[in-house]
């Protein structure tokens, strides 16, 4: 320890005094800095650096004490050492109630000052190392406090159900989410105690059971029955650095929304199988029925069967078409759309005369009804000429011949609200609430004869979803029906939009 | 060349009632046809047929089968060939495990076929059943 070299200050009206105590320290290998007075000393300490001071306690002006006092205020861990010539026990315990760490008394020999100094600059290193060491370990416990405390949060705030269960298979942690996935409410887990079959679904301990007994395996997973809601579950095994189990993670997530994305994707590519196989399947029986010869003596009907033929193909077309316009409005975002203020009288009429024909074949009235000046809407033109298109064309197709049908459209608080009226076969009660649902039809005696890809009102509704507006449905079985759009206004003039 | 004989030919389309009926009336059968379940059983009800050709899905998804118990319970029709015909999506879609021996004899069905029929092959099946 006294090998080590430390920054020494001699403060000394006596030059002898203090040219003596340079050479013996600096003899030893340290550095020294010398004071007169303890203004002096003041100025030279305030560089810094000085990690023992020898003050001579009887000075002129400032004295030892006043020096001692003002010197600690500004470093505590320098060790300070007094310098007296009257060596009494009265001067050495006043000096070290001043916070002196020793006292040498004048004369001295170069080997008791050694001494003295050797064992102040130890005791400065170890209060150093000291306060060292502490910073560390508090900086080292508030790491660790925070780290635990952010791990706490993470798996108390996990969507995820997250349980911990040690060697002897006793529950150390369970979050929140697993108590609200496996619907423990009340009565809660003990922690320290193994699950309860009571309150824990068999299949899950058993899972559990099995990663215990299998303690090679890394992770089981499996869905657990009973949903829902439909949960699954992952089990890890945690070891120790020998590799050696310690315990398990067990996590517990929801697929109820994957399991029923999965049901629905299923429910529809059967739907859309049969749509296509009924066209077909009727197409492929007429065309045996040419190719076998039964109708070769009728050449008109095998014309009227060619041309059956052709229909059902067109509306496969449409059916294919539909299809494809209905996947690309669910993926398209509104940027991809082409949004601007829009009339929509112009669109209306244009789907009116689209359908005229239809409607002229069936001897249908159609009729517009439109305000001079109708607000604008913010759509894309392309997507109304569809809506209105479709809605126009139904309501020309589920008719009765020489019925009527009546578009008007008027500007509400808040939104244009525009009006398709039939005078057709209606919708049944309990029906209305399935129109919008692919492949959904109405299938009645008066809707046999009718074709249509059943996707035409769910590419409406998705229109009207996009554009923020609503639909409302009003029908009589027998009567008829009004469909209703409403669409905000431009310019975010809408009152009631959600 | 008329056999005499009145079938009733009961599907959700149109076109394929028409297809089977000119197959049918070719080879000398009346035909009698409905599009749903309901039409068809109240068609019965005015006058009995010989044989029965449904389809499975029309209004319900087992429609067919419901017709097919119904003119069973009818002591004239007990005994009438039934032919059941569906798509394949339908079938497997719908209760797979009908189409055997004894699923057929349950629901009341001779013979389940698969769309669309072959001609002669339906007339040869209908044959076969008359006859029999």
């Amino acid at each position: 320890m006294g090998e080590r070299i430390g920054r020494i200050l001699v403060v000394d009206d006596e030059f002898g005094m203090r040219e003596g105590c340079r050479r013996i320290l600096e003899a030893e290998g340290h550095t020294v800095v010398t004071a007169e007075s303890g203004e002096q000393a003041l100025e030279l300490f305030a560089a810094g650096g000085v990690e023992l001071a020898l003050i001579d306690l009887k000075m002129p002006g400032m004295s030892g004490v006043e020096l001692l006092v003002r010197l600690r205020e500004i470093d505590p861990n320098c060790v300070y050492v007094i310098v007296t010539a009257y060596a009494t026990l009265e001067t050495a315990v006043q000096a070290t109630k001043s916070g002196a760490y020793d006292y040498v008394a004048k004369p001295f020999t170069p080997e008791e000052l050694m001494s003295v100094v050797n064992k102040a600059l130890a005791l400065h290193w170890l209060r150093l190392e000291a306060a060292q060491a502490r910073v560390e370990a508090e900086r080292n416990l508030l790491l660790v406090a925070t780290q635990q405390s952010r791990t706490r949060t993470i798996i108390q705030s996990m969507a995820d159900g997250v349980m911990v269960t040690n060697r002897e298979k006793k529950l150390v942690l369970c979050n929140p989410a697993l108590l609200r996935l496996l619907g423990i409410k009340g009565e809660l887990p003990e922690l320290g105690e193994a699950p309860s079959p009571g309150l824990f679904p068999s299949d899950l301990l058993e899972l559990m059971e099995e990663a215990y007994a299998k303690g090679e395996m890394t992770m089981v997973a499996r869905e657990l029955g009973g949903g829902p809601p439909n949960l699954a579950a992952n089990i890890a095994i945690i070891r120790d650095e020998e590799g050696e189990p310690l315990g398990l993670v067990t996590v517990v997530r929801d697929i109820t929304e994957a399991k029923s994305l999965q049901q629905r994707m299923s429910d529809f590519v059967s739907m859309v199988a049969h749509e296509l196989r009924s066209p077909l399947g009727a197409i492929a029986q007429y065309l045996d029925v040419i190719l076998t010869g039964i109708t070769a003596e009728q050449p008109e009907k095998e014309r009227q069967i060619l041309s059956r033929c052709r229909e059902r193909t067109r509306a496969l077309s449409q059916l294919v078409r539909d299809l494809l316009d209905l996947s690309r409005m669910q993926h398209l975002g509104k940027a991809e759309r082409t949004m601007a203020p829009l009339t929509l009288g112009e669109v209306i009429e244009e789907a009116v005369a689209f359908a005229s024909q239809s409607a002229a074949a069936r001897k249908v009235e159609l009729t517009v009804e439109l305000p001079a000046e109708l607000p604008a809407v913010d759509a894309d033109r392309d997507e109304m000429v569809r809506l209105f298109g479709n809605l126009v064309d139904n309501a020309v197709k589920y008719n009765r011949e020489g019925g009527a049908v009546r578009v008007e459209a008027r500007a509400t608080d808040g939104y244009v609200a525009i009006e398709v009226s039939d005078t057709g076969v209606g919708i049944p009660q309990g029906a209305v609430e399935h129109l919008g649902e692919a492949f959904y039809r109405v299938k009645t005696a008066a809707t046999v004869q009718i074709t249509g890809t059943g996707l035409g009102l769910s590419i409406c509704k998705q229109i009207i979803e996009a554009h923020n507006g609503h639909i409302e449905i009003e029908s009589e079985e027998g009567e008829g029906s009004t469909f209703r759009v409403l669409l905000p206004r431009s310019g975010g003039a809408s009152g009631g939009g959600d | 060349m008329s056999t005499g004989r009145r079938v009733l030919m009961v599907d959700d389309d149109v076109d394929f009632v028409d297809a089977v009926r000119l197959t049918l009336e070719a080879a000398g059968y009346e035909v009698v046809s409905a599009n749903t379940g309901e039409e068809a059983l109240a068609l019965v009800r005015e006058r009995p047929v010989d044989v029965a050709i449904l389809d499975m899905m029309m209004e319900e998804p087992d429609a067919g089968a419901m017709v097919a118990l119904g003119l069973r319970r009818r002591p004239e029709m007990e005994k009438i060939p039934v032919i059941l015909v569906t798509s394949v999506t339908e079938k497997t879609g719908y209760r797979v495990e009908t189409d055997t021996r004894q699923g057929r004899k349950w629901l009341g069905i001779d013979v389940w076929m698969d769309k669309p029929v072959d001609p002669r092959e339906l007339l040869r099946t209908i044959e076969r059943l008359t006859n029999g």
